[in-house]
């Protein structure tokens, strides 16, 4: 299974790029299902759409029509605007419609980046077909957050083998699904991750490659430690946690869909550089990653590892941050979670924390 | 049949059901030959402007490229592909067994359909078809042409396209049918349930019903009752009584506005389009009525379709999705696969 995430579409070059690079992989003997998400900043476009901005859609329509040109031609392009078309002669109001319209709207993105890769494969010479994830996912009814019914969307996605032994490189869209009752549902941010482990599990594959613009997960956000690392190896309970956490804005399903399960390896990186790895193997337990979030009042540090909750990480975790004490308001140790939390009043004392914690847990610097 | 298991057919109309069969088709094909014994080949595919042949049959993979292609645009497919339309001479290179009629309806004059089903009978093939058009205009004609051919001709898709509901109807041969009330238009109930649940004006839910797919630019067919009258003419000539599309009484949604809705809520009503059809009185009609919230049909909402039946030794109630691209088509291989069958 690969992934292709939409931080690395962000031009028509970047389509070739990543068909070429889909080419290498079969080149070395490799047979997958491919999952693509909208292009960079396209889902942002839609929501815009539907809150009320036609130049929105227009700038959607631009990107995907220039990328059909340079890569298939008078086809391809015809394809996109007849797909735009469909939601943009009806100017809609986000909040006033009904949450399916809302989600049509939204899985245009995908649907597009869909049909602009399979032209790109073909550009390169990659035998694949485009399939159409509606015909494949089954979710409940729940719009802008869906979740795949497992049991309804195996015999389907059953279905996804045949191509592959025909020597056909399945290429369908994620984030999106069908729901009971037949209409458009989104899986929600960073939904195609789900969609690829769903199927994953499903077809009990052996490898997933989430493919995104960073070289994996990074130990604590790089934008407060420069030049962090990134970590090598997550277990699954682990990742779920990290994505509670907004660790690389994953969605949580991504890796709920995941726990229990045997044998899948996730790997997340970039093309030649998957960093991290994520399986169902524990592995040593202690801290892994230092998460920061914010809810509606607090700023959120938290430590992500397995048995993090025990006293002796607690108290080294607390004495670490014995000079930053005005700045706490609290700690919450998520027993049996993988994760303890502190919550800050400030992004000051927040960030601080941080560089504290990555010191003190993660490179043993206890001074 | 060409030979025992394999049917080959011809697709003509490519839009929404003929893309969802040609979809079906590939993806479930396996599936079908492993419990029916039989495999559907696809042999040719035509739209408005143009037609993708193989004597052969089109794989799997190759009906899902051909789904790639933009809308009326069949004939530029690579190697099968031409970009005109000439069935005879599809006809002749394919060798269909079975002429499958899926193109959009025309109530005024019934056309494309009804002379590519003449076509198709008089050539001497089998007819499956989910356009309602042909049959309003001339339902007697098509199904005594099919007897003297000697070859089947069924319709099931077109009333109540993703449930078998004409199915059942046209095998319970000992009941004798005397009445039939339902809910036969998926597009105007979706809109009536909008402005009902959401309070929306009618405007906005015809907005809404576009937007999801289910309503076309023009809705006037769905809301000014003309699909649901195609439909109460079908019904009534599949049960042996022949009655005219211009007969059937009908009146729009168009009438309604959100006060009416709300007063009809407040008193414990729903408006729903309600198609009726009593053969004994022998009349028929297509009205927007105010029905209390206990009645059967008051439960439908949305997308879906019900009939309620009353026959001389009972009464029978069916309810399933009414169209949808694959769902149709669904009902339109059922038909193929009841032909393979020799049913």
């Amino acid at each position: 299974m690969v992934k292709v995430g939409g931080s690395i579409l962000r031009s028509t070059e970047d389509y070739v790029k990543t068909a070429a690079e889909l080419r290498n992989l079969i080149e070395e003997g490799e047979r997958f299902i491919v999952v693509v998400s909208a292009a960079k900043g396209v889902t942002d476009k839609l929501l815009k759409y539907l809150n009320s901005s036609s130049k929105a859609i227009d700038e959607v329509k631009e990107f995907y029509v220039n990328a059909a040109r340079e890569i298939g031609g008078f086809k391809l392009v015809k394809r996109v605007e007849e797909e735009v078309s469909r939601v943009s002669s009806i100017q809609v109001k986000y909040g006033s419609v009904n949450p399916a319209i809302c989600d049509y709207v939204l899985s245009i993105g995908e649907r597009l980046s869909k049909i602009i890769l399979r032209g790109a494969l073909d550009l390169v010479g990659v035998n694949s077909t485009e399939l159409d994830a509606r015909d494949f996912i089954l979710t409940n009814n729940v719009h802008g957050d869906a979740e795949i019914d497992l049991e309804k969307t195996e015999p389907r996605v059953s279905k996804l083998r045949e191509f592959i032994s025909e020597g056909v490189i399945p290429v369908l869209e994620g984030f999106i699904g069908s729901s009971p009752e037949g209409f458009v549902t989104t899986l929600g941010r960073g939904g195609s991750d789900y969609t690829a482990t769903a199927i994953a599990k499903i077809l009990g594959l052996e490898k997933v490659y989430l493919v995104t613009d960073g070289p994996g997960v990074y130990v604590a956000n790089p934008s407060i430690i420069k030049r962090v690392e990134v970590i090598p190896k997550l277990s699954y309970s682990e990742a779920y946690e990290a994505s509670l956490h907004g660790v690389k804005r994953f969605n949580s399903k991504t890796f709920k869909v995941l726990l229990g399960s045997k044998g899948i390896r996730v790997y997340v990186g970039e093309w030649g550089k998957f960093s991290t790895v994520i399986d169902d193997n524990t592995g040593d337990e202690g801290p892994k990653i230092i998460a920061t979030s914010r809810d509606e009042s607090h700023l959120r540090v938290s430590i992500i590892g397995e048995g993090v909750y025990r006293a002796k990480y607690v108290v080294k975790a607390v004495s670490s941050l014995r000079d930053l004490g005005e700045h706490v308001l609290g700690l919450n140790v998520n027993y049996p979670r993988p994760s303890i939390t502190l919550l800050f009043k400030d992004e000051e004392g927040a960030n601080e924390a941080v560089l504290t914690l990555y010191k003190a847990l993660l490179k043993g610097d206890d001074t | 049949m060409s030979s025992y298991g394999l049917v080959k057919i011809v697709v003509i109309g490519f839009g929404n059901v003929g893309r969802g069969l040609a979809k079906t088709i590939a993806l479930k094909n396996n599936e079908l030959t492993k419990k029916l014994n039989i495999t559907v080949k696809v042999v040719g595919v035509v739209d408005s402007k143009g037609m993708a042949l193989k004597k052969d049959g089109f794989t799997g993979i190759e009906l899902l490229k051909l789904l790639e292609q933009p809308r009326s645009s069949v004939g530029s497919c690579e190697v099968y592909g031409r970009n005109y339309v000439d069935i005879e001479e599809l006809y002749g290179e394919v060798q269909p067994d079975i002429h499958v009629e899926l193109t959009p309806a025309n109530y005024d004059t019934g056309e494309p359909g009804l002379s590519n089903i003449r076509r198709a009978l008089n050539y001497g093939l089998n007819v499956v078809t989910a356009n309602k058009s042909p049959l309003v205009k001339a339902f007697n004609e098509l199904t005594a042409l099919a007897q003297v051919r000697n070859v089947k001709f069924k319709y099931t898709g077109t009333v109540m396209g993703a449930t078998p509901f004409l199915r059942a109807l046209k095998w319970m041969k000992a009941h004798r049918v005397e009445y039939l009330r339902g809910i036969l238009n998926s597009t105007s109930n979706y809109i009536l349930t909008l402005m009902h649940e959401k309070i929306l004006s009618i405007e906005d839910a015809v907005k809404e019903a576009q937007l999801i797919g289910l309503a076309e630019s023009n809705p006037s067919l769905d809301i000014d009752g003309l699909d649901a009258a195609a439909k109460l003419v079908i019904i009534s000539n599949t049960l042996g009584h022949s009655i005219r599309f211009e007969n059937v009484e009908r009146s729009s949604l168009r009438g309604i506005d959100l006060r009416d809705i709300m007063i009809a809520i407040k008193n414990g009503y729903v408006y729903k389009q309600v198609s009726t059809l009593d053969l004994v009185k022998k009349r028929a009609s297509v009205n927007v009525e105010r029905i209390p919230v206990n009645d059967v049909l008051a439960g439908v909402k949305g997308a879906m379709n019900a009939v309620h039946i009353v026959t001389d030794t009972g009464e029978y109630f069916f309810q399933g999705k009414g169209g949808g691209g694959v769902e149709t088509a669904h009902t339109v291989l059922n038909d193929v696969l009841e032909i393979a069958l020799g049913d």
